[in-house]
């Protein structure tokens, strides 16, 4: 399979990217460690005129601290986040999302911002040209009809990063730049949850920095991270979820659920319980919470209706992780 | 557009003056006619094109050739020295790791990059580092013990 025509620049200083982002706007891709953008562009559902090199601009690299925050830069590689023994210390959920992408020659590639800003996919659209040549393009390629549900207004396509889940859960934020600007945001606000256009982000911007703050002593939350696939490499994730568990003083549980793989955005779910609610009580009202916020079309090689039931079995055990290893640290 | 690409391949210089829209798997066997890197799925899927950059294993059907620029890359031909082979290599053909032979440059490079890093790799670890290589005639038990019999670890075969 061949790439499509383009040329590439390397700017050396995120100005001079910056520069580059804006005057080519809607003709320029960022590429990061290319393990989406150049399947994308082989099958040609991506033809950018150019394309904007990451690897040469400083300061887009490393993980270091800044004050209560962890930040990573967004030309991190998985591989780097994974050996990291801060970021196992401090956020481990995040290394076992980062270990289950795909497998480790990708990860020595893939970036952390790169996963965040993969597009959305259906097994309609994400297929070779000679494919899709045979059929009239949906709604995620520019026409107007939905080839998963027929008679479908929207597109149904979904987001599969095993890595927002996570980092919506540590509740981290990102830092945009474009030319002369910056600006920084939770995670979730990068979601459109529209599976035409997934992002927010504008064609001149830059994700350079995703910060995670580091929870402070009295709300100290465990964060776990469940992914569903047939295969135990190189597959995305059917279903997946991410829960952070938090216990205050006063005895008040406060959970937060993730759910991965469930639309064109991760959904999030919070919910407060007082520590006599037995366990049962508050899975019966996660899981419907879980039922209500998802949904799952026969879009990806499992059948939606078996997704959809996943989705709450991941949520389950990410939950039930979470306790044991709040309370394995409450004996210790 | 083409340009002169300065790739450092098994300890040595090439200057390939190329058209940037390539992969480096699409150079090293074209231009560079250093066929051992193979093509399966041209997707990053089935880890055939394997080769090591900066001694990590990497899809070169995935990268850019512009993006192997002052790396250091190992293909599979970088490998025997003085026309021996290495004991990877050997220890593959030992223990009839090598069927019909597509993956093996890809799972070869994949073993030798692990033992470089963690010589006392266990079976474990041995599967994980090998989890994005696809091989279709083994049964990966063999692929294992030959990675296996070069690792320091107790247990060992
Ligand atoms: C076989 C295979 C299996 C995979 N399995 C998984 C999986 O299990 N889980 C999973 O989460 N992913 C999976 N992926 C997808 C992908 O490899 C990862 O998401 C990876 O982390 C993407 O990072 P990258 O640096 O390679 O992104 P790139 O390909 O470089 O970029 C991806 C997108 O983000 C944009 N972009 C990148 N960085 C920035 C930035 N800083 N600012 C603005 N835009 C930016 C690019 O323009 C592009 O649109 C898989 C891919 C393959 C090929
Ligand atoms: S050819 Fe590169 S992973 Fe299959
Ligand atoms: S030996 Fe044939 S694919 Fe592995």
């Amino acid at each position: 399979m061949r790439l499509p025509p383009f040329e590439i620049f390397e700017p050396k200083t995120k100005g001079g990217g910056f520069n580059l982002l804006n005057r080519y706007k809607g003709d320029i891709k960022v590429i990061s460690g290319g393990t989406e953008l150049v399947v994308l562009m082989k099958d040609g559902l991506l033809r950018p005129r150019y394309l904007m090199s990451l690897k040469n601009i400083k300061g887009l690299k490393g993980i270091r601290r800044k004050g209560r925050s962890l930040i990573i830069g967004c030309a991190t590689p998985l591989e780097e986040i994974i050996k990291s023994r801060e970021v196992k210390s401090l956020f481990p959920a995040l290394v076992d999302a980062c270990i289950l992408v795909a497998a480790p020659p990708i990860q020595n590639r893939a970036t952390i911002g790169g996963n965040i800003l993969q597009d959305t996919r259906c097994i309609y659209y994400n297929q070779t040209e000679i494919f899709r040549n045979g059929l009239e393009p949906c709604l995620k390629g520019g026409g107007n009809l939905c080839r998963a549900i027929k008679g479908g207004k929207r597109c149904f396509s979904v987001y599969q990063s095993d890595i927002a889940p996570v980092l919506i859960a540590y509740d981290a934020k990102v830092k945009i730049e474009s030319k002369g600007e910056s600006k920084s945001m939770p995670i979730m606000e990068l979601f459109t949850d529209k599976g035409e256009k997934p992002f927010t982000l504008e064609g001149d911007e830059l994700l350079t920095e995703i910060e995670i703050p580091i929870p402070g002593n009295g709300g100290k939350g465990i964060v776990t991270y469940k992914k569903f696939r047939v295969r135990d490499g190189i597959e995305y994730p059917f279903a997946s979820a991410a829960a952070m568990v938090s216990i205050n003083g006063g005895g008040q549980e406060n959970v937060v659920l993730v759910i991965g793989a469930c639309g064109a955005s991760p959904k999030r779910l919070s919910f407060s319980f007082s520590e006599g609610d037995t366990i049962e009580a508050k899975m019966g009202e996660i899981l419907d919470g879980v039922d209500k916020k998802t949904v799952a079309i026969d879009n990806l090689a499992l059948p939606g209706e078996y997704r959809k039931e996943m989705f709450k079995i991941m949520a389950k055990r990410a939950i039930k992780d979470a306790y044991d290893l709040i309370r394995k640290e409450k004996t210790l | 557009m083409k340009r002169n690409v300065i790739l450092r391949i098994n300890n040595e210089e090439y200057t390939v003056l190329t058209k940037t829209n390539r992969t480096l798997l699409e150079v090293l066997r074209e231009d560079l006619h250093l066929t051992g890197t193979k093509e399966g799925c041209g997707e990053g899927v089935c880890g055939s094109c394997t080769v090591l950059l900066d001694g990590r294993p990497v899809r070169s059907c995935l990268l850019l050739v512009t993006e192997a620029e002052g790396r250091e890359i190992k293909t599979i031909e970088g490998l025997a020295k003085e026309g021996r082979l290495d004991p990877i290599q050997e220890a593959f053909i030992e223990h009839h790791a090598i069927q019909c032979g597509f993956c093996s440059p890809g799972m070869i490079l994949t073993g030798y990059a692990l033992l470089k890093e963690n010589p006392r790799a266990t079976e474990e670890e041995i599967r994980f580092a090998i989890s994005g290589n696809i091989c279709r005639c083994t049964g990966y038990v063999k692929i294992v013990e030959a990675i296996r019999s070069l690792s320091t670890s107790e247990g060992r075969r």
